[in-house]
């Protein structure tokens, strides 16, 4: 019989640094070592078969994504997956849902105000040069209001754990948040292959999200006798989350659509099918703001469709996630939301910040300046980890680089303290053994007319290389599946 | 269903189809360079095999094995690789990823890694029947997940649309060029030695559709030109028989129109084809029998255009079902 494996030999967890798994705090979980124990009980080479039998599943279920290059054209990768599972126990969830729950309805709220009444601005709770100077503001929606008052219906908000244990806001996405299909891939994943470790663990489900998003989707369509028809828009095969759309489309048992399948006629929204056209009620578009409608948006999209926002005015088809909403997930804004839900909810946020400076604020400028190298400088408007500076790791021709950038447009930047992320036990495939390695957590809410969903887990996202902070998958970035225990 | 939808399903099934065709055609013709009655001139085979590729050659130029071998097997610039043939067919497969079964999916994919990850040195030097042989494997996988895993509904419609129709031109193709092949072989040699060399083209031409054994029990082992053009034209329960497929044409068009209607002209244009071979003057056709399966062959593509136009013209756009169909010719 051959040894065990000795996974965990010479885990080692840096200082300054809270592990899930190994360190104590107050909302750890206290059943991983005996999750732990599984995995070192494994014979050696048995982790690595598992290992591989999960990653060939993936690679034949085609759950890959593209990355971009400077040369052009994508390349197809798995989204590293890693087989042990973080874990949140129950009543620590059960705040954070009520923390995100709130976040995001107050922050739905902001937008409604932005393009109606601007109470929040004329108040002085948020500036409002900083909101009318957002790439992502929507003149076309000033006045008008969505069904149930819903303009944010897929919220995904990502969370970091800190040192001292608790749970941080990162950042909010409002437009097309993605990844929810890794968690529903990454859960399958686990049941394949590690299936036993289910029966002694209770764990929330997650393959309900598809049938809550269906519901929510159906909360906003228009009333009308035969509907509501319910499509996904996407950009197409060749987009990087094409998977995503693709197995939602088929969970919801929704068509899946390009914008060439779409045309407005009577400034209603017609489907291209065989047997003639047929209405649509809801889009779920998973394409940005700028290529939605070439009457409005970009006059070269290809991926909209012409007439979509006349329609979407006259009340005849309702968009998912409403155009506009990208002026609240502007990095900077990101900021004042503990202020915003004090003034429209007059509660005190459940889940904290991590503080941010916005480069646009004169004092904060002043501040970023001065302490450049100790902080996380980020562009406000793009995502993926793509622009993301760490200050402490820049020489100084490259720090007084980054200042003159800074200075020439300081509306595009904030500036964060650097937040050492949690670690989580990583299995580094090239050491055969598991290491620490840097987590966050993205998270779904689903705001409908009816109700707020929320999916119990979320995106467990794992920065592969050591010491890095960013985990995006563009990044070099894997995932794990996430545990809530019931 | 979406017109683009349709018509990518569609393109699946050609697609799938065709990938197995070029495979069992680059390998029967291969070997049969190394175990022919007498030495067949290998830039003979070289050139029938670019032929049936649809690919173009130097006619002074000296042939190299290898390069042709990757060109035709390997090769992603060349649209009509076997490779490329299967990377399509997964790009498709892919765009209806939503409509079509978890199985079903998961073999074509599969199909392309497996294809993917096949090394074209290795297959221009010792790989090419394993390769050839296990695209007919995947292939014979992914026909019956279409068969079992997917409600027959308009969705397996436009598969098996793609399927028989693909089906119905390539062995016509197969057939017009084993034929030239035996026209070129005849005009070499001696009476006797051309005999021999003809009825070998017919067996070979037998195995590129794997109908050796079966045309043997329906003829009791008599092979003549004759019994080998009536069997893969003709035969109605083989299933790889021009008329077996335009049959299936045939069904399949009325089942998406909701009943018979010779006022549709894919309807028509498809039961005209079938009846034309279905009473077939096989003497006529033993004379010329190239010419007459040309034009046949034009019919087909002229098939293929009514059904774009009558199902998939919704699409303004240059989708990837779009632009791969431009080269399916």
């Amino acid at each position: 019989m051959s040894e065990a494996s000795g996974l965990f030999t010479g885990y080692t967890v840096p200082e300054g640094t809270l592990d899930e798994v190994f360190s104590t705090f107050s909302h750890a979980y206290p059943n991983y070592p005996a999750i732990r124990q599984v995995f070192d009980e494994l014979h050696a080479g048995d982790f690595q078969r598992l290992n591989e039998s999960a990653k060939l599943s993936f690679l034949n279920q085609g759950i890959t994504y593209a990355v971009y290059s400077e040369e052009g054209g994508g390349k197809e990768k798995i989204f590293p997956f890693d087989l042990f599972p973080r874990i949140i126990d129950a009543a620590e969830w059960t705040e954070l849902e009520r923390g995100l729950q709130q976040r995001n309805e107050a922050l739905n709220m902001f937008i409604g105000d932005v393009y109606g009444e601007r109470r929040a601005l004329k108040e002085g709770i948020v500036p409002e040069e900083l909101v009318m100077s957002s790439s992502h503001y929507v003149p076309g929606m000033e006045k008008f209001r969505p069904r149930g008052d819903i303009y944010t219906h897929v919220c995904g908000t990502d969370l970091v754990r800190h040192t001292d244990g608790k749970f941080y806001v990162l950042e909010d996405n409002l437009r097309s948040p993605s990844g929810v299909s890794y968690v529903l891939s990454n859960r399958e994943a686990m049941r394949r292959t590690l299936y036993g470790m289910f029966r002694h663990v209770p764990v929330e489900a997650v393959n309900e999200y598809p049938a809550m998003l269906l519901q929510t989707l159906q909360s906003v369509a228009p009333q009308r006798e035969g509907g509501p028809r319910c499509v996904v828009l996407t950009p197409g095969p060749f987009n990087s989350a094409y998977y995503e759309h693709s197995l939602l489309a088929r969970l919801m048992d929704c068509d899946l659509v390009e914008g060439p399948d779409l045309y407005v006629d009577d400034d209603t929204v017609y489907l291209k099918t065989i047997s003639g056209r047929q209405r649509v009620d809801v889009i779920y578009r998973r394409i940005d703001d700028a290529f939605l409608d070439p009457e409005v948006f970009r006059p070269d999209s290809m991926l909209g469709v012409a007439g979509l926002m006349r329609a979407y005015a006259k009340g005849r088809v309702t968009i998912v996630n409403a155009p506009g909403t990208g002026i609240a997930d502007d990095k900077a804004i990101c900021a004042y939301v503990p202020d915003m839900i004090r003034f429209y909810l007059k509660e005190e946020p459940i889940i904290q910040n991590v503080p941010t400076y916005i480069c646009g604020r004169p004092d904060d400028l002043q501040y970023t300046l001065e302490h450049l190298a100790e902080l996380v400088v980020k562009p406000v408007d793009m995502s993926g980890g793509y622009g993301v500076m760490i200050c402490d790791r820049l020489d100084e021709e490259e720090l007084a680089e980054l200042a003159d950038k800074i200075k020439a447009d300081p509306r595009n930047f904030i500036a964060q303290p650097k937040i050492m992320l949690s670690t989580h036990s990583t299995y580094i495939e090239d050491q055969n053994r598991f290491a620490p390695r840097h987590i966050d957590l993205r998270t779904f809410t689903l705001l409908g007319a009816d109700k707020t969903r929320i999916l119990k887990g979320g995106l467990t996202r794992v920065a592969l290389r050591e010491g890095s902070l960013i985990v995006n998958s563009s990044q070099g970035g894997g995932s794990k599946d996430t545990w809530v225990i019931c | 269903m979406l017109a683009r939808i349709a018509s990518t399903l569609y393109w699946t099934g050609r697609y799938i189809e065709r990938s197995e065709h070029l495979a069992r055609y680059l390998r029967v013709q291969y070997f049969s360079m190394l175990d022919a009655p007498m030495s067949q001139s290998k830039d003979f085979i070289l050139k029938s095999i670019l032929n049936m590729y649809g690919s173009d050659f130097d006619e002074a130029g000296t042939l190299v094995e290898t390069d042709v071998l990757r060109r035709v097997g390997m090769d992603y610039s060349v649209p009509t690789s076997i490779r490329s043939t299967v990377k399509s067919a997964r790009e498709n497969a892919g765009s209806v990823r939503h409509v079509i079964s978890t199985e079903l999916w998961e073999a074509v994919n599969s199909f392309y890694l497996y294809s993917d990850r096949t090394d074209p040195a290795d297959f221009a030097m010792r790989g090419l029947y394993d390769y050839t042989f296990e695209v007919g494997r995947q292939c014979a996988i992914i026909r019956s997940r279409i068969h079992d895993t997917l409600l027959h509904d308009q969705a397996w419609v436009f598969v098996k649309l793609g399927i028989h129709l693909e089906r119905v031109a390539q062995v016509i193709r197969i057939i017009n060029s084993k034929l030239h092949d035996a026209d070129v072989i005849s005009d070499s040699g001696g009476p006797n030695e051309n005999k021999v060399l003809k009825l070998y083209q017919q067996t070979i031409l037998l195995k590129v559709v794997e109908g050796f054994d079966m045309h043997r029990r329906a003829y009791q082992r008599r092979q003549t030109r004759r019994t080998t053009l009536e069997f893969l034209i003709g035969h109605p329960t083989f299933s790889r028989s021009i008329i077996y497929n335009l049959e299936r044409v045939v069904g399949l068009l009325v089942s998406l129109h909701g009943r018979e209607d010779v006022n549709d002209p894919a309807q028509f244009r498809a039961g005209k084809l079938h009846a034309y071979f279905r009473y077939l003057d096989y003497d006529a056709i033993c004379e010329r029998p190239i010419a007459t399966l040309t034009e046949a062959l034009g019919e087909v593509y002229a098939l293929h255009d009514d059904i774009e136009r009558i199902y998939f013209n919704l699409v303004t756009t240059d989708t990837p079902a779009q632009t791969q169909s431009q080269h399916q010719r």
